[in-house]
């Protein structure tokens, strides 16, 4: 075998076992909480069990005027962290309410500005609850079409590295398995099989 | 411990079970590899937002019989083997009142709507091609935990269900053995717990921070 590639199959195999092993609470975390998205098991039931609390609070009318400006100010002042999921238009110019999510949970927001004071309405999932949300929080949420609470940032530069991982594993698994002189045809047919699938599934889409 | 191989050279038994779960490894690796790329590409795509592109639709009617329940799902699907769209039924939308029915159907890469008058027995349909990238979101997304009780109502989509849940026990088993093979192999082991440690640590900080 010439040298180049005995450093390549190397380099791939090292690669492969270190992005595996920085993915590997990541990848846990998406296989348990997609099986929960595509399945309704009883005992991961979140909804039903959800915890709801209502305070309410004191605040002081933010000098900005544009609603997500305004929403912000709100929440520094509650000491809210979270994305901002809406916000809704009001006749009467003293009532504000926007809605904060953040993995698990959302808050409720109704701001009456001429008295001062807010109420929080907040609704807790459990951890099934927060499995799910972790799954699919990195996308913009609601009715707004961009992350403004940096944590959910951070979050999807996170399953980005995981997505961009994935892509690793799949290329440099392949490609060890082709160079592996163990179970080589094995493999070879089961790569196919996988193939095929992709195809089989994918077939619609170019007009089959 | 040790036993003999076939060739008469002692093979110790944690080596035997080294060799069992790199085939394992290797095995469900092969078969998985390709679904992980789509995965992978459609996550990218899905977290940045991407849309289809704006394509021409096409669109058709025709008059149709009405089967006696047309806002089931026997009776949605009878409606729509007659003006030949296939796919899975995503919903039934029925209003009695305007005596409508609207069916979303869809397949990877393909999107249909069918509206039914009822009253005039006549359907219309306008389909969409919304591309490879599309097809893949939807896979990825699919079965999702949306309309659970109809989900499942084209073969395609049944096997896609199966596909996928075979994909994650898969994955599962793929980290657990390539776990194993790591913690076997010395030359990898002090960059790699620095990997693992960083990848757990940078884990925890996020779902704390996210959850809190």
């Amino acid at each position: 075998m010439r040298p180049s590639l005995v450093s390549l199959d190397r380099l791939t195999r090292a690669g492969h076992s270190y992005v595996g092993l920085s993915l590997l609470a990541f990848l846990w975390l998406l296989c348990v909480s997609g099986l929960l998205l595509n399945h309704h098991w009883s005992v991961t039931e979140f909804w039903e069990s959800r915890a709801r609390s209502t305070v309410e609070r004191a605040i002081s009318r933010p000098a900005a005027q544009d609603d997500v400006a305004m929403a912000r100010a709100l929440m520094e002042q509650l000491d809210l962290g979270g994305e901002i999921e809406w916000t809704q238009t009001n006749a009467d110019p003293n009532r504000f309410v926007f809605r904060i999510t953040k993995a698990g949970q959302f808050t409720e927001v109704t701001a009456d500005l001429a008295a001062g004071k807010a109420i929080l309405k907040r609704t807790q999932f459990n951890g099934w609850g927060i499995l799910r949300s972790l799954h699919t929080s990195s996308r913009p949420m609601g009715q707004r079409a961009q992350r403004d609470w940096w944590l959910t940032s951070v979050w999807f530069v996170a399953l980005d590295a995981v997505a961009a991982g994935l892509i690793v594993l799949g290329l440099s698994g392949a490609y060890l398995a082709i160079r592996r002189r163990m179970g080589r045809v094995t493999t070879a047919l089961l790569l196919a099989i996988g193939a095929l699938l992709c195809i089989g599934f994918l077939m619609p889409a170019a007009g089959w | 411990m040790s036993m003999v191989s076939g060739t008469g050279v002692a093979v110790p038994q944690a080596s035997r079970l080294r060799r069992s779960v790199r085939l394992i490894h290797l095995y469900a690796g092969g078969v998985v590899s390709p679904l992980l790329l789509l995965i992978g590409i459609s996550a990218i795509l899905l977290n940045h937002g991407w849309k289809p592109l704006a394509v021409p639709a096409q669109t058709g009617s025709a008059a149709v019989t009405l089967p006696p329940a047309p806002a089931s799902m026997a009776g949605a699907r009878m409606i729509l083997d007659s003006i030949g769209v296939i796919g899975e039924i995503e919903w039934i939308d029925h209003a009695p009142q305007a005596q409508r029915l609207r069916i979303p159907v869809m397949k990877p890469g393909v999107r249909t709507e069918v509206i039914v008058d009822l009253a005039r027995s006549q359907a219309s349909w306008t389909t969409r091609r919304t591309g490879m990238a599309d097809a893949m979101m939807y896979l990825h997304k699919s079965p999702g935990p949306h309309h659970a009780s109809i989900r499942g109502n084209w073969l395609p989509t049944k096997l896609w269900a199966i596909t996928s849940d075979a994909l994650v026990y898969l994955t599962l088993l793929l980290t657990l053995s390539g776990l194993y093979l790591w913690v076997a192999l010395r030359s990898q082991r002090r960059v790699g717990l620095v990997c693992l440690g960083m990848g757990l640590a940078t884990f925890t900080v996020l779902v704390l921070a996210l959850a809190w």
